[in-house]
């Protein structure tokens, strides 16, 4: 009853929160713009003493020229003493006669300005000169392909929208567009195609979207948090990505786009495990170098996760399992070393870590450095002084070179983390630990949803045409259907050809 | 719900620390990676145990360490090994185990009842018996090696691959725990520097009976097992030697019974390729079918004299009563009063062809 209660009282205060709202559209204008004064970037005079008309404006965020050029020569040269009719002169479309202070001071602050006669009391004309800094589209950093396109997404949405329309050219390309954060207000873009997406897929997404109630969206990453499926998981939900063609391909096959304003990552779901594995690259390979190359990425996790704990597991309970060859080697490099098995694998995680976390906080200049240091000062003093032995320092260098194999950043953080708690069951329990360890990840896997769509998939639940765009990426002509993940209404992506003729030469 | 899964993962691994296996780290143990039988009395024998010491470094050479004691069981010597040693004796990665002569002609059960038993203890631990005290085996230099447990286990198996039939622990307790065959055992002496496979020990139960050679040691194989890669040598009518190269042979062993007699068959096939024939012009064909014939009547020859042998000690090491027993009207106390009398056929059938890569 409690629980009720508490929801009634939020209610309740809610409603007062709008009634309060509500009594701010009787505020006057000038009240208004009274408030607005308060900052120092926000300019407001009357043209010129004659003149009827007042401009308001923040400085910061108005493109000065529109108003000098376009704006203020038709104040000058119009007799008439009318918003309406000035409106009429002024060469700049999207003007607007409003009566709404809400609304006149929510246009103010996204960069428009707002003129107003005397003596007219709730009306003003907006007149929109947004000036906005952005830098231009550049190369994809986090995703680089060498073939492909080299395109990258950047901080403004209408940027960001452009580039992925521009791949998309088809009016069911539908952008909905919410605002989200008490403070920041920022602009959240919903992207799919109509008629291929489904449409329950577009709902949940709307739907917790507009459930928010967070005063700072600043990333894209703070959506991908805030609604994703389970928030105790360490695995990301939803893929980011910078890459429009990544995007524009993923639109196509069913899946939906979150962008959001001042973040140069959008989010795509429902997404599957497998997927983090695949590059976009993969596409622009040959299907078979592509499927070895996913393949070799996946056996790359494995080994990143579980090489160290095997390491400590076999040599702190399982002496017998080592080859016979491996033997001597691994007591000769052994032996002499003061800390047991699991002391050393941490001892040098960490330190892998800590050049990691060094190499990505310094900036470019300095962080050179630190592959120096890293590589040559800690790995070859460490073995020559007897802390270390050299097995495992080649062990766990490898471990952190597959580590950097997988494609989506925020997967390959996950695999940093979720290597600790394997080496801490492999110290507990040898390998019945990095079984128990494993199997209790697996379901975790096994019971996580993105959007409510099974996250293992297409392995389990087993949906065969699905695994030709998964593990392994077969050609072309033989993914004529969407994901079954996506439930799209329109499974069939194409029609394949029967028969295949021959490709001709241009001889014949 | 949720948080009481949540209280089972915490408090289950509290529950069974006591079934955590106990840590063993590498360094920290005494591996001992074979281990030797000595026969001293009825009632005691001497166990002795060769492990070596790495020390430090890349290119350190291991230093070979033996343990021995002697009592009345396994349990007991290793009790008394462990006493000597700096670090906890442990067995999970003996691979040979070598029993003396004198000590397999007493009965090996006892020790092989403690191995079996043993959970660490591989199934393709390699055993054998030797002519010398299995101490002084265990107990001494070899010139090539870079550990000596290494080194006897190396000539072991690579005799195992090419000229001695398959044999280790899992394959000796099948043929020890059979009622209708005996097992056997590959035969090992020191020569020199070196430590070399000179033939097989047959056990009658769990008593050695017989020592054949080296060579009928490959007749053997031939009737026993499958296998490529050998060699054999013979000579001809005309006393050239010749000898036949990758040899590949595959047995078959057919059980006859007719009016109550047992009559056994082995057809064997062989391929090889006839090299080294130096007054020999293996380009004819004749030449190539003097040289099947001859080795067709060498086998088959030394086949039924060694079979002779076995029929005589009573034992059944080439598991014949095996292939018999699947027969429907299998009768094990006929097949016993039988088997010394019975007639074994040897039909060999030997494919050779003209080799060299020059003619």
């Amino acid at each position: 009853m409690g629980f009720f209660k508490s929801k009634l009282k939020r209610f309740n205060r809610d409603n007062k929160q709008k009634k309060n709202e509500n009594s701010e559209h009787e505020l006057r204008i000038d009240e208004l713009l009274h408030r607005c004064k308060e900052s120092t970037d926000f300019v407001s005079y009357r043209y010129s003493e004659s003149s009827p008309f007042y401009i308001h404006y923040y400085q910061t965020i108005v493109e000065i020229n529109i108003l000098h050029q376009y704006v203020l020569p038709y104040i000058n040269e119009n007799e008439s003493n009318t918003l309406f009719d000035l409106q009429q002169a002024i060469p700049i479309d999207n003007t607007e006669i409003i009566d709404n202070v809400h609304e006149i001071r929510d246009k103010l602050l996204t960069g428009c300005i707002v003129i107003e006669v005397k003596g007219s009391i709730q009306e003003a004309l907006v007149i929109s000169a947004v000036s906005l800094e952005k830098r231009p589209v550049s190369m994809p950093e986090v995703e680089y392909s060498v073939v492909g396109p080299k395109e990258a997404f950047v901080e403004s949405i209408d940027a960001n929208i452009n580039l992925v329309r521009k791949r998309l050219p088809i009016p069911d390309l539908i952008v909905e567009e919410v605002k989200i954060g008490s403070l920041t207000k920022t602009r959240v873009a919903v992207l799919y195609i109509k008629g291929v997406t489904d449409k329950e897929n577009v709902n949940t997404i709307l739907q917790r979207l507009k459930e928010i109630h967070f005063d700072q969206i600043v990333d894209s990453s703070f959506i991908n948090q805030i609604i994703s499926d389970n928030h105790n998981s360490p695995f990301p939900h939803l893929i980011d990505t910078e890459r429009p063609d990544r995007v524009a391909s993923v639109l196509s096959e069913g899946k939906i786009t979150i962008i959001v304003d001042g973040s140069p990552h959008a989010l795509t779901g429902p997404t599957t495990l497998v997927e983090f594995f695949s590059a976009f690259e993969d596409y622009f390979l040959s299907w078979h170098i592509a499927s070895i190359f996913r393949l070799v990425r996946l056996f790359a996790v494995f080994f990143s996760v579980l090489s160290t704990s095997l390491y400590v597991a076999v040599l702190t309970y399982h002496y017998e399992m080592i080859p016979e060859n491996l033997l001597n080697p691994l007591i000769a490099s052994r032996s002499g070393i003061p800390f047991p098995p699991i002391l050393e694998a941490i001892i040098l995680e960490l330190t892998i870590e800590l050049l990691r976390e060094a190499g990505a906080r310094l900036p470019t200049k300095i962080g050179q450095t630190i592959g120096i240091v890293g590589g040559i000062v800690i790995g070859t003093a460490a073995v020559q002084a007897g802390l270390t032995s050299n097995v495992l320092l080649i062990i766990v260098a490898l471990a952190a070179l597959a580590s950097f194999t997988t494609p989506v950043y925020q997967m390959g953080n996950t695999i940093r983390l979720i290597r600790f708690p394997f080496l801490i069951f492999a110290q507990l329990w040898g390998l019945l630990g990095v079984t128990f360890c494993f199997s209790y990840i697996l379901c975790h896997l096994l019971k996580m949803t993105s959007l409510g769509r099974p996250y293992l998939a297409p392995v389990y639940p087993l949906r065969l045409d699905d695994l030709r765009d998964s593990l392994f990426r077969l050609p072309f002509f033989m993914q004529t259907k969407r994901p079954m993940q996506v439930r799209s209404p329109v499974r069939t992506r194409f029609q394949p050809k029967k028969h295949e003729k021959p490709k001709r030469d241009i001889e014949d | 719900m949720k948080s009481k899964n949540f209280l089972w993962c915490i408090t289950l691994p509290l529950i069974l620390t006591g079934c955590i296996p106990s840590p063993k780290v590498l360094e920290d143990i005494q591996l001992v990676q074979t281990i030797g039988y000595d026969y001293v009395n009825d009632e005691e024998f001497e166990g002795t145990a060769g492990s070596s010491n790495i020390p430090p470094g890349e290119q350190s050479l291991p230093v070979n360490e033996v343990f021995s004691a002697k009592g009345k069981t396994s349990k007991r010597i290793r009790q008394e090994i462990q006493a000597e040693a700096a670090r906890p004796i442990v067995v999970g990665r003996v691979g040979l185990v070598i029993f003396n002569k004198e000590l397999a002609e007493h009965g090996i059960e006892k020790q092989i009842d403690s191995l079996q038993r043993n959970p660490s203890i591989g199934r393709k631990l390699l055993l054998v018996v030797s002519k010398e005290k299995a101490k002084d085996i265990i107990d001494s230099n070899y010139s090539q090696s870079d550990s000596v447990s290494q080194y006897l286990i190396d000539v072991v198996e690579q005799n195992i691959e090419a000229t001695i039939p398959e044999i280790n622990l899992h394959r000796f307790l099948v043929h020890y725990y059979s009622k209708d065959a005996d097992p056997f055992l590959p035969l090992i002496e020191k020569q020199g520097k070196h430590l070399k496979v000179s033939g097989l020990g047959i056990f009658k139960e769990d008593k050695l009976v017989d020592t054949i050679s080296f060579g009928d040691a490959f007749i053997f194989k031939i009737l026993y097992e499958k296998f490529r890669r050998g060699q054999f040598e013979v000579e001809l009518s005309g006393g050239e030697d010749v000898s036949l190269e990758n040899l590949s042979s595959k047995p078959k062993i057919r059980v006859d019974k007719r009016n109550g007699k047992y009559i056994a068959t082995f057809k064997v096939k062989v391929n090889g390729r006839a090299m080294e024939g130096v007054d020999l012009d293996l380009t004819d064909k004749k030449t190539i079918e003097r040289i099947e014939k001859a080795v067709e009547k060498e086998i088959t020859e030394r086949a039924e004299k060694m079979i002779k042998r076995f029929q005589e000690m009573d034992t059944d090491p080439l598991r014949i009563g095996e292939k018999a027993r699947q027969r429907s009207d299998f009768n094990r106390k006929e097949w016993r009063e039988q088997y010394s009398q019975m007639e074994i056929k040897i039909e060999a059938k030997v494919n050779a062809v003209q080799s060299g890569i020059i003619e």
